[in-house]
């Protein structure tokens, strides 16, 4: 989702939530999902190197 | 013997009220313990934890006890073998009481401990109980985990020193995962001596345990014993004191002022990154990896998860792939960063919660001071600092280079002398 707004983070985790969960838990959950959208925009705006690979889970 | 009787008679005069221990083996203790009395009597070999009494975090596999790791759906679980940070344990004469209560699946929802300091604040989480019995003397050592602040959080709010080492340290074989890839094997004790010790017991390779560190153990209890000079010190003020609450600040001050005046050489650093962004990041590694070990189980019994876990759990099913990957990106960044700004220094320090222990048992208060340090897989210790005015323990968090613990536990030795606090919360009056 790069480049994507803060809304359209929100706009994309709401639409997941109710095909999972349904009308009402969405509606449980809107704030923490709201919330969630920002931390997720907060890290889509990270000025990542091409050179930065993702932590290996386990040590070698 | 007399040992493991001391602490099970406390735990029988305590735990009514404060709820640390989940399961009390109290037969399998004093059998162990009698057994250890004779080879002693015979004289053989004195392990280095010969005859202490320790609690295991109720998320660590345990043969033949239960291991509910809080949570209903494993309330009948009974492991037909041992962890193997449990089994090291053993090996080295260590007395296991039995298990210390968690928040349920070492995630949110509380556990039904209390803090000893005020019975109507939080112990912290998710190692609630193990905070709660080292500092009520019920045991010396405790056997935990953190994914996010799970060690050096409780062991702030309840007084006693906590340890988080590097990721990989600790076998994490026969533990209850809550994120694997952040999972890490931690202790607490009374004093820095006496995680050192635990340390050099746990640390080492472990081919069950992929994420398991071929590195070469230090030797720990030494590396506390044989330092003298007073450290060098990165001072993180940036990020933690625009969090921190106004008493906590005066007292990391105040603490900073104490140590430099013992002769620590302490200059500010800036955060290699933005730890708000980190903390973002973290959050999504937790919530996706918690959300696909769950995955099975919260599709066939929903009913059974409590409110806060399940959140998580809906919300990690619907954090995207490619917000993961760029979290674990960042994550290693901020790994290589770290490593930069620790160079010539032995660790940085902060403040290791926001506040003191809040009010309330319904949660287990703020992990975000602790949550770099676990996403950077890196080494952190609480070291109990003093009271604060309400009378809630306080701590300073050291935080060091990757494996470097030995100079960590050195470190925070140092300190611990030069603050000369010991505190003993109330709960015999």
């Amino acid at each position: 989702m790069a480049g994507a707004t803060k809304e359209e983070f929100t706009n994309v985790l709401i639409r997941q939530a109710m095909a999972l969960f349904g009308e009402e838990r969405t509606e449980e959950l809107r704030s923490s999902l709201e919330e969630r959208a920002e931390q997720l925009w907060l890290l889509d705006q990270a000025p990542l190197d091409r050179e930065d690979e993702p932590a290996v889970m386990f040590f070698p | 013997m007399n040992l493991v009787e001391i602490c099970l008679r406390r735990i029988e005069a305590l735990d009514d009220k404060l709820r640390a221990w989940a399961t009390v083996d109290r037969r399998a203790a004093l059998d162990t313990a009698r057994g250890l009395e004779r080879e002693l009597e015979e004289g053989g070999l004195c392990s280095p934890l010969h005859g202490i009494p320790v609690g295991v975090k109720d998320v660590y596999y345990t043969a033949g006890v239960k291991t509910s790791a809080g949570s209903k759906l494993l309330e009948d679980f009974v492991p037909e073998y041992s962890a193997t940070a449990v089994q090291r344990l053993e090996s080295a004469g260590a007395i296991v009481l039995g298990k210390t209560e968690c928040t349920e699946f070492a995630a949110n929802d509380p556990a039904p401990s209390r803090n000893p300091w005020n019975l109507d604040h939080t112990p912290g989480g998710s190692s609630s109980g193990s905070a709660v019995a080292v500092a009520a003397r019920t045991c010396f050592v405790t056997l935990d985990t953190q994914t996010a602040g799970d060690v050096l959080r409780p062991a702030a709010y309840c007084g006693v020193v906590g340890l988080k080492p590097s990721y990989g340290r600790i076998s994490r074989h026969g533990v209850v995962p809550v994120a694997w890839s952040l999972d890490t094997g931690g202790v607490m004790a009374r004093s820095v001596e006496d995680v050192a010790l635990a340390l050099g017991v746990l640390a080492g390779h472990d081919p069950e345990d992929q994420s398991s560190s071929t590195r070469p153990v230090s030797d720990y209890s030494g590396a506390v014993r044989g330092w003298s000079d007073p450290p060098t010190l990165g001072l993180l003020r940036r990020y933690f004191y625009d969090h921190a609450g106004e008493e906590v600040r005066e007292h990391t001050d105040r603490v900073v002022e104490l140590l430099r005046s013992a002769g620590a050489r302490i200059e500010e650093v800036e955060p290699p990154e933005d730890l708000g962004l980190v903390y973002a990041a973290h959050r999504a590694v937790v919530f996706s990896e918690c959300a696909a070990y769950h995955q099975e189980t919260f599709r066939q019994r929903p009913e059974d998860y409590g409110p806060k876990l399940r959140q998580l759990i809906e919300l990690g099913q619907v954090t995207p792939a490619v917000s993961y990957i760029q979290a674990q990106r960042l994550r290693r960044r901020f790994g290589r960063r770290l490593g930069e700004t620790l160079r010539g220094m032995d660790a940085l320090l902060t403040p290791t919660t926001p506040t003191t222990a809040p009010s309330g048992l319904s949660a287990t208060g703020d992990r975000r001071f602790q949550i770099p340090w676990t996403f950077a897989g890196v080494p952190a210790i609480n070291v109990p600092s003093g009271l604060d005015r309400s009378g809630l323990p306080l701590g300073i968090q050291l935080v060091g280079a990757l494996f470097a613990e030995d100079r960590l536990l050195a470190t925070a030795y140092w300190c611990e002398k030069a603050l000369g606090v010991d505190l003993h919360p109330p709960v015999d009056e």
